[in-house]
This record gives C-alpha cells, structure tokens and sequence, in this order.
C-alpha cells in the first residue's frame, strides 16, 4: 500500500502540473482551454524541430518550445475565447470554439507530422531512482518536484505581487478593474500566455519522457481536467492537492483491481467533489451578478 | 447564484461524461487497433510451407500467365480510414497496393487504376462508401476496408455484389466465411486466430504461467478473448489479464499486478510500440522479469526508440514473413526509396503489394476484368505467387488465406542490441 501511494503521488502530480493550465486561465478569464493537449504537442513538436539543429542550446530548444504555445495561447485568447466569452459570463460559446480548436490542431499535426510517436532528444533523467524505498521513474520525478516549485511559484505570484493583485482584482470584477486603470484585457492575455507557457514547458517534459506524437495531451487532459475540478478551478494549491488525491485513488484502486478500474475510481471521485463540494476542495463559489 | 447553479450543473454533466468515457472504449480507437491488431497480428504461414523460399524469380508468375499479350485496365477501390484517428493504415494499405501497380503492368500488361475511399474507420460510413464504390464507380474489386469493425460491416454487401475482395490488414477471422460458395474474399494477411495459436505454443512452453497486457480496444481485447479461448480448448489457465487505456502515462500498477500473480510468460496484445515501452518501462521499473515475453508485430512501430535494449531484450515476436528477408525487408526499403520515409505500418503494407500482385495476376489470366467469375476462379486458381521473390504456392486453393495454418513455417524474430529486428528461426 505504501509504494502504491507513493507511486500515485508522483503520477498525480504530474497532472497537477497539466491541471495548471487549466486553473490559471479559468480564475482571470472563466474560461478553460480544451485545446491544452495539442498546444502541449505543439511545444513537443517545435521542440523536435529545433533540437534537430546541432547548434541550438537545449535552453534554447526550451525556450522556444514553451515560447511558441505561449503566444499561440495569447492569440487564441484574443480572437477565439474573448469574443465568445461575453460580459455576462453567460455566454460558454468559447467552449465550443476551444473543442473546434482542439479539433483543427489536431488534424492539422497529425497531418502535418502523421501519427507517429517520435522520439524528442533532449536532455531528460534518464532511469530509475530509489527514495524511501520506492522505485521511480527519474524524469517522472524531475516532472512532479517542477510541479510543485511552478505550482508554488504561481500561488505566491498570484497572493504576494502586484501582478497577482490586478489578476485577482480582474477575477472579481472586471469593470471595477477597468475603472482602478487595470485592463483586463492585458491580464487576461498575459494569462493565457503563462497558462499555455506551463503547458508547453509540460508538454516537452514528458514527450521526451514518453514519447512525442499529436495526440500524446489525450491520455493526460482527463486526467488533469479530473484534478482542476477536484482541487477547484478557482485553487492554484488546489491542483497540488487534487493532483495527489486524483494520483492515490487511481494507483491504488488500479493496483488492487486493474488499471481500468483506477481510471474509472478516480473519475468517480470527481463526480462525488462536484456533487458534495462543486467548487472543489480548496475552489471558492463562483457567485455571478445577474 | 443562478451562474453558480449553471456551473454546477456543467460541471456535473461533464464529470458524468468524463465517467462514461472511462467505462467504454473509443469506437474509433478500437477499430483502428482491431485493424492493427489485425493486421500486425502475428500471422501464420502457409505460403511459408508452401514455398518458405525467397527464390526470387520474378518472371514466375508472368510464365504462368503467358500476360502482356493484352493491355487491361483493373480499377480497384481502395477503402481506409483515411481520416479518422488511424489515417495511416489507409496510407500503408494505399502505398502498398500503389507500389506493386507498375510490377502488374510490366508482368501481365495490366493498368491498374485505384479510386480512394476514405471510411473514416467507421463501419456505417465504410458500408456506404463500399456501396458507392460497387454501383456508382463500378469498381472491377476492393481492396479493404483496412481495420476488422469496417471490413465485417462491409462482407455481406460485396459477397451480394459478387466482386473480388482482396482482404489486406483486417484479420478478424469473422470476416471471411470459408463455406460460402461463391467465396468472394482472399486474405492476404493470416487471421488473428492463426496467430494466436502459434502464439499459445509459446506462451505455455513448460507450464509456464501466462499473464496477459492488453490494450483496451479492438485489437487487444479481441486478442485477449481468442487467446483466453484457444487456452481453454487446451486445457490451459490464463493467470493474469491486464487491460488499460492506449496511452496510459503510467503502467506500474499493472506490471505489479502481474508480477503478484506469479506469471513468468507475458504476451502483449497491445495495438502500438509506445505502450508496450510504456510497459516495458514499467517492468524495469518494478524489477518484473518474465522468461517468456512474446509481442505481436505491432511492437515494430516506435518500439525500439523509446525502450532500451535491456527492455527489449528477451521479447519474441512470432509472424508468418520473414520480417528480415528480402521480400518483406526489401518491399519496406523500396517504400522508403520511393515514398522518403518508412512505412508506420508494415504489416500493412505487404499484404496490399500481394493482393494487387495476384489481382494482376488473375485479371491477365482471366482476359477481362469486369468478368468478376473469371477473375475469382482466376484468383482460386493460382498455382504460384511471386511476391518480391517470395513464391506462394497455390496459396487460395484450400481456403481463403494465403498463409496456412502451420506453425512450423512461422518466423520467430527478436530485436538485436541496436534495436533491429532478426530472425531466429522457426518455432520449436
């Protein structure tokens, strides 16, 4: 049971860090971006591009990788969510343009670049590592110890700086944000940038781990969207903490009845969060003027 | 408060959803991994018996034929998912069959023509696309549909229309009838059944204890229920099954299960390389070591770029071609010379450039393409099939596969040190 918990901690945060993604848009704008698998592809492929070049830096190769879904999520902020995210907060047609988006990115890459899972050279920890008795995965580990640093480094943004202040101050209420000279447009962009900036950094992190192709955000965008809802989309520790309950409650139910079973346990978990906590376990009630 | 309820609400319904989708698979994702599964499934030979050569002769089929005294036009339907989640099974399929065109001329003066058509991998859309293929372009024969759900949909439909279908990647053993007469179908991949039983002798050599990896579609679980039936036939127990979603980031959870029931012989019916190195990962990781580790040809795709040898090192990999030899190592070289890059899907390719050799073949022998019974009993009729210097013997003139059911002329294959793939000879 020990090694199970340990083992699921560590999976479970690397969804936290995907789930970041997701928390750090919805608490300025109330918007998700469903297309965070493929922008992490995207961060994967570009990538594999410049690492093919023998004289760019691996910081460089980084760099570019996490720069590229970056801007892509501002522009995608700007001409695909805010125009159908109106004022009223009513308004959830960017869901849909989001999941198009999804949609179009991924056949665009699979056409682009086929189907077929790549290797991404760069450098990764390689093998295995032993601590407290538990085998893991280094680069898993690299993945899990970065999520808690950029997850913690997020909160204290948001809760310590004057940046962290105007987002909150356009969370609450744009129009009075307006009025204080905020402009929650920058913000929300600015956002969207960070957001789709720890996706790619993600993205390239575990395509070098596991593989690089254009579907490789699937298998972690349920798991992470799971962990924004049970730690509370309005939460940045909350990702931290739905991050390992989601990871403990998939392992161990897998590994006691089958791996099938841990996905379907740690779903179910997010339907009894939404049922008995909606806003999730560290979230706060979304209350809207009406 | 009435957007908090809302919210909720939609929070609610998309939790639900997200549940359902973790209870079921993806219909397109099981249909593109039956056709995998399908058409990778470890094979069976019996053009191996029948030749097991690679003689090489490339005029011996043209001889037959006394061909290029007649120029013939063929036009074929070529049915795929050409979009869809598995695109590159249609290709695979496609460029294979396009490779062989030429050959076909140049042996039996006959022009192949091809007309795409893309069954987005689903089994409604193919039996409307097979349709408009049979009556609107009045297609001579089809080659595919590609995956297994598609082709069984689409068997009742082209058996009625009475033209020669060439089976390529899909290997369900359901889709062809052997009883039918006319029998309007000719497998050139060998079916899931013949592979699973070539891969049973393996897995319970010594009284082994076997555990099952499979991946949680089309091709895993049906390779999961003929195995689980061919070991129950025997006599045989399954100890261990294991199934997970395709890309699951981590598998240590599955591996320790199976180390946990005892199994030392581990077969993995899994439709793609990545998540057998994901398990394979998962095996070092959790110091697992099975004696007998058996895979099917799917490993071939991405598999050795993302493990290590010492992952690799012990896995089996049993099929009916030769994957080293020069008919099916050299028709992979020329994809790659012509198309400027590897096939993803090899198992795919080979069975297309097979099918549109002997359909040439039997177009020439029957004078006339549109005299679709000429043409089968053409096909029924071939006494030798030269595929890049394979020969198959009379491959159609007992049933409807051109490899037989004999184990002993199967190829078991391995991966070297530098992850290429060797032949080590046959089982046993």
């Amino acid at each position: 049971m020990y090694e199970s918990v340990m083992l699921g901690a560590v999976t479970g945060l690397m969804f936290s860090f995907v789930a970041l993604g997701f928390v750090l848009t919805f608490i300025t704008t109330k918007t998700l971006n469903f297309a965070l698998g493929e922008f992490m592809a995207i961060a994967g492929f570009v990538a594999l591009g410049l690492a093919s070049v023998s004289w760019i830096p691996a910081v460089l190769v980084f760099a570019g990788a996490i720069a590229v879904p970056a801007l892509l999520g501002g522009a995608t902020y700007h001409v695909l969510v805010r125009p159908f995210a109106g004022g009223s907060g009513h308004d959830v047609r960017w869901l849909l343009t989001t999941v198009a988006l999804s949609f179009v990115l991924l056949n665009l890459l699979i056409n682009g670049q086929s189907a077929k899972v790549r290797v991404l050279d760069v450098p990764t920890a390689d093998g295995f590592a032993t601590l407290l008795g538990v085998t893991y995965s280094k680069q898993l580990l690299v993945i899990a110890g970065l999520a808690v640093v950029v997850v913690t480094a997020a909160h204290l943004v948001l809760e310590k700086t004057s940046v962290g202040v105007k987002m909150r101050a356009v969370s609450e209420d744009p129009e009075m944000a307006s009025l204080a000279g905020i402009s929650p447009r920058a913000v929300a962009i600015g956002t969207w940038i960070a957001a789709m900036a720890v996706a790619g950094l993600v993205g390239v992190l575990w395509s070098s781990y596991a593989g690089l192709s254009p579907r490789m955000g699937l298998a972690l965008l349920i798991g992470a969207f799971a962990v924004a809802v049970i730690g509370g989309l309005t939460s940045v520790p909350g990702v931290l903490l739905g991050g390992l309950i989601y990871g403990i409650t998939t392992y161990v139910t897998g590994y006691q009845f089958g791996a099938a079973w841990g996905d379907v346990a740690g779903l179910a978990l997010v339907v009894v969060v939404l049922v008995l906590r909606p806003h999730g376990l560290l979230g706060r009630r979304v209350e809207v003027k009406v | 408060m009435q957007r908090a309820r809302s919210i909720r609400v939609a929070a609610f319904i998309t939790a639900a959803a997200l549940l359902a989708s973790a209870c079921g698979d993806d219909e397109s994702t099981d249909d593109a991994d039956a056709e995998s599964a399908t058409e990778e499934t470890v094979a069976d030979t019996e053009e191996a018996e029948a030749t097991d050569a690679e003689s090489a002769s490339d005029t011996t089929a043209a001889e037959d034929t006394d061909a290029p005294a007649a120029e013939l036009t063929a036009t074929v339907g070529v049915v795929g998912p050409k979009s869809g989640v598995a695109p590159h099974y249609f290709v695979d399929s496609l460029r294979g069959f396009e490779l062989a065109v030429p050959i076909v001329e140049e042996r039996y003066g006959v022009t192949l023509e091809i007309i795409e058509a893309d069954d987005e991998g689903s089994p409604e859309v193919a039996s409307r696309e097979v349709q408009r293929l049979l009556n609107e372009e009045e297609v001579d024969a089809l080659l595919g549909p590609a995956q297994s759900g598609p082709a069984l949909q689409v068997a009742e439909i082209i058996q009625r229309a009475g033209r020669p279908w060439l089976l390529s990647v899909a290997a369900a053993d359901q889709i062809l009838a052997e009883d039918i007469d006319p029998n309007w179908g000719f497998r050139f991949q060998n079916t899931n059944q013949q592979a699973i039983d070539v891969t049973a002798d393996l897995l319970f050599e010594e009284g082994n204890t076997v555990g099952i990896f499979y991946s949680a579609e089309g091709y895993g679980q049906s390779n999961l229920e003929s195995m689980k039936a061919t070991a129950e036939a025997r006599g045989q127990e399954i100890a261990a099954e294991e199934g997970f979603e395709p890309g699951t980031p981590d598998l240590t959870s599955a591996v320790r299960r199976m180390q946990d029931a005892g199994v030392n012989s581990v077969f993995f019916a899994v439709s793609n390389g990545s998540d057998i190195a994901t398990l394979v990962k998962a095996m070092e990781q959790v110091g697992f070591e099975p004696t007998t580790k058996i895979a099917t040809v799917t490993i071939q795709n991405e598999f050795t770029d993302l493990a290590t040898p010492e992952q690799w090192d012990g896995i089996q990999i049993p099929d009916p071609r030769d994957l080293t030899g020069e008919s099916y190592a050299g028709l992979m070289a020329t994809y790659e010379e012509t198309y400027g890059e590897p096939p993803l899907v090899g198992a795919a390719v080979y069975p297309s450039y097979s099918a549109a050799l002997a359909y040439g073949q039997a177009v020439a022998a029957a004078g006339d393409a549109t005299d679709y019974d000429g043409v089968r009993l053409a096909l029924e009729g071939i006494e030798e099939l030269d595929v890049n210097g394979r020969v198959f013997e009379s491959p159609f003139a007992t049933d409807r596969t051109i490899y037989d059911n004999s184990a002993a002329s199967w190829y078991i294959h391995i991966f070297d040190e530098n992850g290429e793939i060797v032949s080590i000879g046959h089982p046993g």
